[in-house]
């Protein structure tokens, strides 16, 4: 297009008396190929209105808005699993306790009785007797089987579960102050430039 | 809302919507909320009322509007602050020495449309980057046709003003 168009084209656009269609061809001119020098002061609007126009919602963005909300899920069912694990670690401790004085006479015992009572008694007891019993019974179980192994498990095990709890809610404070530190570093660098701007 | 209108009318609008939150919040991240505060409303917008709804886009936009205008109120942020995540686009498309000299004034320009006051912002937005019809603006921003030309003229006279002033 020639210049003394563009120009005229202009002059109705500083007027606001343009088309769409003309004000696509000045996005069109200024964006595409060579200019006219004498337009030139003026080519830095239609650039910015064009890739103004580019400007999208990131894919990114959608995954950075539901994080915090996985995160959440991930800590409540964190602290139910760890309050689970510590359910379950209770009784199996207070065995652990007395173990020592019960074992030596036990041991040979201990053997015997997970192979005599397997599914069928422990099902037989379950309905009957409070739930806590259950737990020693399968308990008994494990150090007969395993004790070398799992002699440093229940205190080993209770300062792990502890250690967890503690860092997922160390986790969860610094997820959740990351944010809000995000949210108050834009706020500070807005607020400098509030002086800047004239009410209209 | 039908899953049909929602995906063929209201999702493909998405970026738009966010382009406007965008001018109006100045922040990309309140921008996304926004985006997404919106979706959800017309999501759940009750049937007996999408039927009285003509227009989706200018329903969304005005629902923009009003979100994002909230957001800084209550936030008392200032849309002054330089648009994020649009300072990095490089000026493509003619030859790089050019192209790095205008790239700033290009900025600067961006900068300038940041600063007007509310109305002539969203006015020149909708006209110069979404490309609206003044019809089209006055609905989404529920103002008269000659609100929408007298803030269109003057948000572009101020722009022209204040860029002889750049260069």
């Amino acid at each position: 297009m020639k210049y003394e168009q563009i120009q005229a084209l202009l002059d109705r656009y500083w007027e606001g008396e343009t088309s769409l269609e003309e004000e696509r061809a000045l996005k069109a001119y200024f964006n595409a190929g060579p200019i006219d020098e004498r337009l030139r002061n003026v080519a830095p609007l239609f650039r910015a209105l064009k890739e103004e126009q580019l400007v999208e919602l990131k894919t990114k963005a959608k995954a950075a808005s539901i994080r915090p909300q996985m995160y959440q899920w991930a800590a409540a069912a964190s602290v139910a699993l760890l309050l689970a694990a510590g359910w379950w670690m209770w009784p199996k401790a207070t065995d652990q306790q007395m173990a020592p004085m019960a074992h030596q006479p036990a041991t040979p015992i201990a053997p015997q009785a997970p192979t005599t009572i397997p599914q069928e008694s422990v099902a037989a007891i379950q309905p009957q007797k409070p739930l806590v019993n259950k737990k020693p019974a399968k308990r008994k179980s494990q150090p007969g089987n395993k004790s070398t192994q799992q002699e440093i498990d229940p205190e080993t095990a209770m300062a792990m579960a502890e250690i967890k709890a503690a860092l997922a809610l160390v986790s969860a404070k610094l997820d959740k102050g990351k944010t809000q530190a995000v949210k108050k570093a834009s706020y500070l660098e807005v607020v400098e430039k509030v002086p800047k701007r004239t009410e209209g | 809302m039908t899953r049909t209108i929602f995906q063929e009318q209201v999702l493909p609008i998405r970026n738009k919507l966010y382009r406007f939150a965008l001018r109006i919040t100045g922040s990309v991240h309140e921008a996304e909320d926004v985006v997404q505060e919106v979706l959800e409303k017309v999501w759940k917008t009750a049937p007996e009322q999408s039927v009285n709804v003509q227009n989706w886009e200018a329903w969304c936009m005005t629902l923009t509007r009003n979100r994002s205008l909230d957001k800084t109120r209550s936030q008392s942020l200032r849309r002054t602050a330089p648009l994020e995540g649009v300072a990095e686009r490089s000026a493509d498309g003619y030859n790089p020495a050019q192209a790095t000299e205008s790239a700033d004034l290009v900025q600067k320009v961006k900068q300038l449309m940041q600063e007007l006051p509310d109305k002539q912002r969203m006015v020149m937005h909708l006209r110069d980057i979404e490309e609206l019809s003044y019809e089209e603006i006055a609905e989404a921003l529920s103002i008269s046709m000659e609100q929408v030309k007298v803030n269109l003229h003057r948000a572009r006279k101020t722009i022209r003003e204040q860029m002889t002033g750049l260069t």
